[in-house]
């Protein structure tokens, strides 16, 4: 596919040109603090940053939607379902968020039923990969079988280059006709790449992919699944959910989390039916209508996660529901370390002799 | 506000319970940490303590492999205190864990630092727990540091550990080099304007009273906001309170949120509801704010867990002062047997009840 050269005023210039016709959501910096939020204006725009916090999941899937509209005055209640509008650009997305959003789209467009909402959001959304500027040491991607340099998913990806130009690589039709389109607005700063900047952005692919070996030789998937199979009722659980403060950051920052609670709210005659984020981490999630809870404390909901996250979703679905973006292990206030799960899960794995090549 | 309630106060409410009446000078002083013996002592102590059956458990940190992240650890028995640890990196605040101890038959030892010891102090005036069932193992605390600050410092490199020296840390990363940066380039925002390092109730204190930093940041980012038009204040805030995600780990690790249910977690009536829209935030951020004010014993836990950066620490710090200005009561969770200005009544007070 084409490979272009753009400089950082040219892609400056082509995000000032999205901004009019699209939502732009890049990593931006809030009081010191890097998340993926809409942008109005490229200068918010923060391509060097850290992994932004908060993650890319929120442009096809937000923390809070209308799903219908309905008008309850008259004789028979109006319901109208409310579909999302306009064109979504996501610049910036890590190869993690592009593994998340392969996981997404299994749950909401595979099978009987097709979201619709999500549907709508996903085909109205560019997206613009980066090939990470630098691993950190809660990043764990290799453990998953791809890298911090991998654009897989994406339209685009960006490669910065040492110079401080951008590599610019169509991997889509989508992508291409994007880059078209800007060419014929005629930026200024983006050209073909030569075969100098096609392998400096080779060179700095390699470079980021050996800073994310150290995190391959620590962390393994290997017997994980097979691990938990025989340890749901294992003390460990207890154990660990003792420390837990069963908040919602480790399901909130996650890329691939991906539950909601369906609410409704009426004020006169008009009423809405609207989607929410909701988390395996709370009391409310499993109550049901007259006050039983299947896990009534925080030993089933932490177990729950991790299980989602390392078993559950496999048995289904044949991956990880884990992409190894190392947000949880970063921000749980008490340092629980999903890695250090994976570890005891491996451990026990071998322990008991199961074969994990079968 | 009226001259009437400033003279209110404080007013004597009804009698504190005889158990929080304890001595609050602790008998046993350990040595500091930076001192060689430290850690040793520390773990004697808390292994003794069990041993000897003074306490059943003890709520403190151990080692992991991740040096800059050590994580809470509940001790049951001497034999596990092997790898008990107390570091520059023990940030988490584990007082709030004595919740989960409410009903424990038995006694519990805290390791706590200043602000720790605050959050346990103001736990018991909030009758929450007894101060007969709490072992309080002090430390005077230099400081903490910040992982996220290190590994920044640190670059591309991955800090293998870090050795903290009283005025600068030496970062050692797994290649092996080895960098010195200034103590305060690393540590915690709060600590940076720490006025009260020392557990104000113990039973034992490891180190010498610690001085603090006495930094006027906070409070000059108060009056800033307190010169600010009540539009220009909105607008500050809701540009915070957009980010909030509603993790609620702020509610979960304040010590001052001890309500066995929460008013955000009731479903009939539904009071916040899942929809994140402008209302919503201000209504959760600003009722937590104002229900905390007077109990909130400032550790800023809050604000370190907040993993959007929400200057959470503004909005308490301010409220905080309004309450020492009206009612000149100490700063909450630094003297037992307090009861805060806003949880309490009498019927000699200077305001009529109609």
């Amino acid at each position: 596919m084409a490979e272009k050269l753009v400089t950082s005023e040219g892609l400056f210039t082509m995000v000032e040109k999205l901004l009019g016709r699209a939502q732009v959501t890049a990593p931006r910096e809030e009081n010191g603090i890097a998340v993926f939020g809409p942008v109005n204006s490229a200068g918010q725009v923060e391509l060097d940053g850290p992994l932004p916090v908060i993650p890319e999941k929120s442009v096809v899937f937000p923390q809070s939607e209308t799903l219908l509209r309905m008008d309850l005055g008259g004789e028979v209640p109006k319901v109208e379902a409310v579909e999302p509008e306009g064109e979504q650009v996501i610049l910036g997305v890590r190869p993690c968020g592009l593994q998340a959003f392969a996981r997404l789209d299994r749950v909401f467009l595979e099978g009987a039923f097709v979201d619709p909402q999500y549907r709508r959001r996903r085909d109205h959304t560019l997206i613009i990969a980066l090939t990470c500027p630098t691993v950190k040491r809660s990043c764990f991607c290799r453990a998953f079988g791809y890298g911090p340099s991998d654009g897989s998913g994406a339209d685009l990806q960006l490669t910065r280059l040492p110079g401080g130009s951008f590599h610019l690589e169509t991997l889509t039709e989508r992508g291409g006709e994007f880059v078209a389109e800007m060419e014929k607005e005629g930026i200024a700063g983006l050209t073909d790449a030569g075969a100098e900047a096609g392998s400096a952005a080779r060179a700095e692919k390699a470079r980021v992919e050996r800073l994310a070996e150290r995190s391959a030789a620590a962390v393994s998937t290997e017997g994980v699944v097979e691990g938990l199979d025989g340890m749901y009722d294992d003390p460990y659980w207890a154990q660990l959910a003792e420390r837990c403060i069963s908040c919602g950051i480790c399901t909130y920052l996650c890329p691939t989390c991906h539950c909601f609670d369906i609410c409704e709210k009426a004020r006169g005659p008009e009423a809405e039916r609207y989607r929410c984020w909701d988390t395996c981490l709370f009391s409310n999630y499993t109550l049901m209508a007259g006050g039983a809870n299947p896990r009534p404390t925080v030993r089933e909901r932490l177990r729950n996660r991790l299980y989602h996250k390392l078993n559950f979703f496999n048995h289904r679905y044949g991956e990880f529901l884990c992409v190894g973006c190392g947000r949880c292990v970063e921000h749980c206030p008490t340092n629980i370390d999903i890695r250090k799960v994976m570890a005891k899960a491996a451990a026990r794995s071998r322990a008991q002799g199961v074969s994990v090549n079968g | 506000m009226s001259e009437a309630i400033k003279t209110a106060a404080p007013v004597e409410g009804e009698p504190m319970p005889a158990e929080l009446k304890t001595a609050e000078i602790p008998t046993r002083r350990g040595p500091a940490p930076g001192d060689p013996e430290f850690l040793g002592a520390l773990r004697d102590c808390c292994r003794s303590l069990l041993a000897e059956g003074h306490v059943q458990r003890i709520i403190a940190y151990r080692e992991t492999p991740d040096s800059l992240r050590p994580e809470v650890a509940f001790f049951a028995s001497p034999e596990e205190t092997g790898d008990l640890v107390w570091d520059l990196f023990c940030n988490t605040n584990i007082c709030k864990y004595l919740l989960d101890y409410r009903t424990f038959e038995g006694r519990i030892g805290v390791v706590v630092k200043g602000c720790d010891a605050r959050g346990v102090v103001q736990l018991i005036n909030d009758m929450q727990i007894p101060r007969d069932k709490v072992e309080i193992i002090g430390i005077c605390c230099p400081g903490q540091i910040d992982p996220a600050k290190v590994e920044s410092a640190a670059g591309e490199a991955w800090v293998s550990r870090v050795v903290a020296g009283p005025d600068s840390v030496e970062i050692v990363t797994e290649e092996g080099t080895e960098m010195r940066v200034p103590l305060e380039s690393v540590l915690t925002d709060r600590c940076l304007s720490c006025r009260k390092p020392n557990p104000p109730v113990a039973d034992v204190v490891f180190g010498e009273d610690q001085k603090g930093r006495i930094s006027d940041e906070v409070f000059e980012q108060i009056a800033e906001l307190e010169r600010m038009s009540s539009a220009e204040r909105d607008a500050f805030w809701n540009r915070h309170f957009e980010r909030c995600i509603r993790c609620f780990a702020c509610r979960n690790v304040c010590p001052a949120c001890s309500c066995t249910k929460c008013v955000f977690d009731q479903q009939e009536p539904d009071w916040l509801a899942g929809e994140r829209n402008q209302a919503n935030q201000h209504f959760f951020q600003i009722t937590r704010a104002v229900h905390v004010s007077g109990r909130c014993t400032g550790c800023e836990e809050c604000d370190r867990v907040c993993p959007v950066g929400i200057p959470l620490r503004l909005m308490n710090k301010k409220l905080w002062k309004d309450v020492k200005d009206l009612f000149d009561s100490p700063l909450p969770g630094t003297k037992l047997g307090v009861r805060s200005p806003l949880v309490m009544w009498d019927p000699k007070d200077a305001d009529s009840f109609e």
